[in-house]
């Protein structure tokens, strides 16, 4: 299968001279979700400003279904890839949340009852359909943030990159977004997600990227990535808590554990096939 | 750009008081010559200066954007200036109605090219300026010498400080929309204009929030609660006092030349 992003040998070295991405080599196919981590400065949102023309490559290639990145405009790319930026507020702009969804598809050059038919797909998706008509700025944070989900949503891209989407949330609203990004990913779209939170990785995604110095440094299943705590440590990050406890016994638990629920099934295991005294 | 780059040279030591007297003066001397000759040697001079400053390249980098500018005052001067002499018209005279509209001359040339230079002389020297001076400094030297109230001097230095932080916001708010299909295609001036908004409003907004911010965390440390006094006192040394007396001198030299009609021209006929 053809892989729906390809980087080779991508290098981005920035106008003041920080050399942001030092050869990344990199395939993801099409329908993974896959969460990107490591330390700031570490090359995460360098790398994934490339799959949309927002940054070019200073050496190397990026291709995005097969097409040369590089070949494209940022705005024929939209259609494609879509990127939610961290802050909310560095995007909307109008006067109610309908009007802001409605901009990218607007923009696409679709007609108004296809429009119509977006909006209304999007702001299902994010869970915001009975606050269409009020003002952006009306909202919380965490509102705000789904309606950047959904203006991007509403261009229907492939591929979905977003940027810290739980930073600066509380923990319900966090796992709120995230939902909602597991199931896009459910529907069909290809996710990459910028985190600093490991539970939220070891929750849901299935594939990490881990970035150190503008390398990629791991590359594998959650499981497999969350198993390397020595090279993690390398660049500041420990798997969640549980993970960890579960590496303390090595002998009792083989696997790498990533959730609570893994933890009590394989306890119970362990418990029934204790010789009885 | 505009922002203060730590480095070790002449300028960066001399006290921000001789440095504003010497912008001020260049934007003396590019008002009081208008020949381009003049002020190609004001703005080499300034170049030369910044290189003493070891912020040579950042104000090249500087002078480059500006001569966008200047390309437009250049254009905007050649085609809107009446009378002189004839050499084309940007209508060929041939062409029905419009023929012979918009007619380049001698003297729109020469004045366009003397405007567009003196544009960049008077703001030359605003990125040596401020990439050698840390703004604190500037604001001592407005309050402490010049006796400019502190809230002006503050709010002056803030609009400096804010300008690169605006400037990045800008650039991220510009990715975000083009990553919405947002595209400004075109020459159509309309068009042009509505894509504004999705820029200029979301900016608005950072930009009060960020004020307000600022002005809250500015009154938790004090600000305005007594006189206030200074860490750093800075004076006026030996080099300074030499370069303010160099720059008086190069006045009044500039003044007796302007009244000898040295280094000015006559723009409006020959």
């Amino acid at each position: 299968m053809q892989p729906i992003i390809e980087a080779i040998d991508l290098h981005h070295v920035y106008p003041n001279g920080t050399h942001a991405l030092k050869g990344v080599n990199l395939k993801v196919n099409s329908g993974e979700f896959v969460a990107v981590i490591g330390q700031n400065g570490s090359g995460k949102t360098t790398f994934v400003k490339h799959l949309n023309g927002l940054l070019r490559a200073t050496r190397g290639l990026v291709r995005v279904n097969g097409m040369d990145v590089a070949q494209q405009k940022v705005s024929d790319m939209a259609r494609l890839v879509g990127y939610c930026f961290q802050n909310p507020d560095h995007q909307i702009f109008c006067d109610s949340i309908y009007k802001e969804v409605a901009y990218g598809p607007k923009n696409l050059g679709l007609t108004s009852s296809e429009i119509d038919e977006r909006v209304e797909e999007a702001l299902n998706a994010v869970g915001l359909i009975h606050l269409k008509n009020e003002h952006p700025r009306d909202l919380s944070k965490g509102q705000r943030q789904r309606v950047a989900v959904a203006a991007v949503l509403s261009m229907r891209p492939t591929i979905l990159n977003i940027d810290e989407p739980t930073t600066g949330q509380d923990y319900r609203d966090g796992l709120e977004m995230l939902e909602l990004i597991a199931q896009l990913n459910r529907a069909g779209h290809t996710i990459l997600f910028i985190t600093h939170d490991m539970r939220m990785v070891a929750r849901f995604a299935q594939r990490v990227i881990v970035f150190r110095d503008g390398e990629v440094l791991l590359d594998g299943t959650t499981r497999e990535v969350f198993r390397e705590v020595e090279t993690l440590r390398s660049t500041f990050l420990t798997p969640p808590q549980i993970t960890t406890l579960a590496h303390a016994f090595p002998d009792l638990y083989s696997q790498t554990i990533l959730s609570v629920s893994e933890m009590l099934d394989q306890t119970v295991a362990l418990l029934n096939h204790r010789p009885v005294n | 750009m505009l922002e203060y780059i730590p480095r070790s040279s002449l300028l960066h030591r001399l006290h921000p008081l001789t440095k504003l007297a010497w912008a001020v003066s260049v934007m003396i001397l590019s008002l009081i010559f208008n020949d381009p000759w003049f002020l190609a040697l004001l703005i080499l001079g300034v170049v030369i200066i910044g290189f003493i400053g070891k912020v040579g390249k950042e104000t090249l980098v500087y002078l480059s954007a500006l001569i966008v500018v200047a390309a437009f005052v250049f254009v905007f001067q050649i085609l809107f200036r009446p009378g002189g002499d004839v050499i084309f018209t940007v209508f060929p005279v041939s062409w029905p109605v419009v023929g012979g509209w918009l007619p380049v001359t001698v003297e729109g040339l020469r004045y366009g090219f003397a405007m567009s230079l003196r544009m960049i002389a008077l703001v030359s020297t605003l990125p040596i300026l401020l990439s050698t001076t840390q703004p604190r400094d500037i604001v001592m030297a407005l309050v402490d010498t010049l006796h400019v109230p502190y809230d002006y001097a503050f709010m002056f230095t803030t609009a400096l400080r804010f300008m690169p932080v605006i400037l990045s916001e800008v650039n991220t708010i510009s990715q975000a929309q083009r990553s919405r299909a947002y595209a400004v295609e075109g020459w159509n001036p309309i068009r042009k204009l509505q894509a504004f908004g999705p820029i200029a409003l979301p900016i608005v907004f950072i930009a009060i929030e960020k004020a307000d911010r600022l002005g809250l965390s500015m009154e938790l440390r004090g600000y305005g609660s007594k006189k206030r006094t200074y860490l750093r006192m800075l004076k006026l040394g030996f080099i300074d006092w030499f370069i303010l007396g160099l720059l008086v001198f190069i006045l009044i030299l500039s003044t007796w030349a302007m009244a000898k009609g040295i280094g000015r021209i006559s723009l409006t006929g020959t």
